[in-house]
């Protein structure tokens, strides 16, 4: 003890904005490994909103299964991305309230990082959650007229939006 | 002019407020503190709980910014300079600041980064601050698996990342047992042997007595007293007696007797049998006790006590610490 403060290492020079935004990220990720309870929502509610309203519902609206199929995944895609950024809010707010986030205010770093960090982390959970649901739709016969090049745009605008949502 | 003079000759200050006022709606939280740290001391804030101590802390450590006066932290001012002011301090709050769901390891390396340090030098700089705390066995395991005590100490460790020239520790042992008390009292006293300033804020005197150099004595957000721990026990007196009887119903008459004996007030306490005696002369006890036995009162225990903060609060503010808010 005595010697870890009598040595005194040099300080290093502070972190630029792009690398304790990605430090932040990684702490996001690692929470996602060692809490993998969080993804369980990420993972089923897509796949039981896609199922439920696609067998339940989606004869009775569309006409057909395959139809509704079209119109319902879009916008499950949509909803499970904006819900996923939830987590972001909840994570910021459990930070705040514990007083980790009062550390990270008092250490010279650019201001924004620990959101930026956060939000990177939803990056990973959306892609998940996004992948699941076009996987499952592919199963069940969901053909996208826009090709796979189409469908690879849609998530990315979907990540985009979610970021921008999540920002607020 | 005076002031001045008075600066130059004790040396260059650490942390310097003037004026300061943080209001929370109505709540004067903190309500027109100086405060003067030199550097490589350690200076301890006393006060009960709602005392404006955390406020304090946080307006001192850039994490607020105060509705009235300046602070400077090494010479910048924390509002206008606060990068340059951030980069020399590290705050331990009142509450483990360490993420409960990484490892003690993940916990350091994250903090390590953050201050700039590569990815190699943080894994190695994590791996020698556990070593150094005793936790190197507990490294891979989960922040919340950790006691309390274990919690505090990776708390403390994370602001050692890089040796901080002022540390702000806010409530550094409460809840603590004594044995880790007395590990965090160790990692205080050995930062101050390398030149780093503490400031500290402590609900016991008892800590205050122990590491610091000055102590002031907050209530409703105001300093009620200041000075070393030795000036600020003399204010209070050589101690008291604490004293509780068998039988309840004769603690008016005890109060009589010992009141006459040691020619001081005597209080009742919120035990119905006990009985509390500040002293002026510590010798006078023992012919108090045993005119009070003469007179038929008998004794279930009776004992010498150092000043309490309680008593400090008395002597210095004329009535008891306030109680804590039922809410």
């Amino acid at each position: 003890m005595t010697a870890i403060t009598a040595q005194r290492p040099p300080r290093p020079p502070r972190p630029g904005a792009l690398s304790a935004s990605l430090t932040f990220g990684w702490r996001a990720l690692l929470k996602i490994k060692h809490v993998p309870e969080q993804l369980v929502d990420v993972i089923f509610m897509p796949i039981i909103f896609t199922l439920m309203f696609t067998y339940l519902f989606g004869g009775a609206l569309a006409g057909s299964t395959g139809d509704y199929l079209h119109s319902l995944l879009p916008g499950t895609l949509a909803m499970t991305l904006v819900l996923v950024s939830v987590y972001t809010g909840v994570g910021l707010n459990t930070d705040i309230t514990k007083g980790t986030y009062d550390r990270f205010r008092s250490l010279p770093i650019w201001r924004p990082a620990p959101l930026m960090g956060a939000l990177l982390g939803d990056v990973a959970r959306n892609t998940l959650a996004a992948s699941i649901v076009i996987v499952l739709g592919l199963v069940m016969g969901f053909r996208p007229d826009g090709g796979a090049v189409g469908v690879l745009l849609a998530v990315l605008l979907l990540l985009v939006f979610a970021f921008s949502l999540a920002w607020i | 002019m005076t002031k001045y003079r008075a600066q130059r000759r004790s040396g260059p200050l650490a942390t310097e407020a003037t004026g300061l006022v943080r209001r929370f709606g109505d709540t004067r939280a903190v309500d027109g503190i100086d405060l003067a740290v030199q550097a490589g001391t350690v200076y301890g804030m006393l006060g009960p709980n709602g005392a404006g101590k955390t406020t304090t802390i946080r307006l001192l450590s850039t994490l607020l910014e105060p509705d009235a006066g300046t602070v400077r932290v090494l010479g910048h001012d924390v509002n206008r300079e606060a990068d340059a002011v951030r980069s020399r301090i590290a705050l331990t709050g009142q509450f483990a600041s360490v993420d409960d769901d990484l490892t003690g390891h993940e916990n350091l390396v994250l903090l390590s980064r953050l201050q700039g340090f590569s990815r190699r030098e943080a894994r190695s700089r994590a791996d020698e601050l556990l070593q150094a705390f005793g936790a190197a066995d507990a490294a891979g395991r989960l922040v919340k698996t950790y006691s309390g005590g274990m919690r505090r100490r990776l708390d403390v460790a994370a602001s050692l990342v890089v040796t901080p020239d002022v540390l702000f520790l806010d409530e550094p042992t409460t809840g603590l047992d004594p044995h880790s008390r007395n590990e965090v009292w160790a990692m205080v006293r050995s930062l101050v042997a390398g030149g780093t300033t503490v400031v500290l804020t402590t609900q016991y005197l008892d800590e205050a007595d122990q590491l610091a150099d000055r102590v002031a004595v907050m209530e409703h957000g105001l300093i009620v007293a200041e000075g070393t721990p030795g000036e600020l026990k003399a204010s209070v007196g050589a101690g008291s007696l604490h004293l509780r009887l068998q039988d309840p119903g004769q603690r008016v008459h005890a109060a009589h007797v010992l009141k006459a004996a040691l020619g001081v007030d005597v209080r009742f306490d919120a035990d119905p049998s006990a009985l509390t005696a500040q002293l002026a002369e510590p010798e006078r006890v023992l012919p108090a006790l045993a005119t009070l036995s003469r007179s038929g009162v008998p004794l279930a225990e009776f004992g010498l006590g150092r000043p309490s903060l309680d008593e400090v609060f008395l002597a210095l503010t004329g009535h008891g610490a306030p109680k804590e808010d039922a809410a």
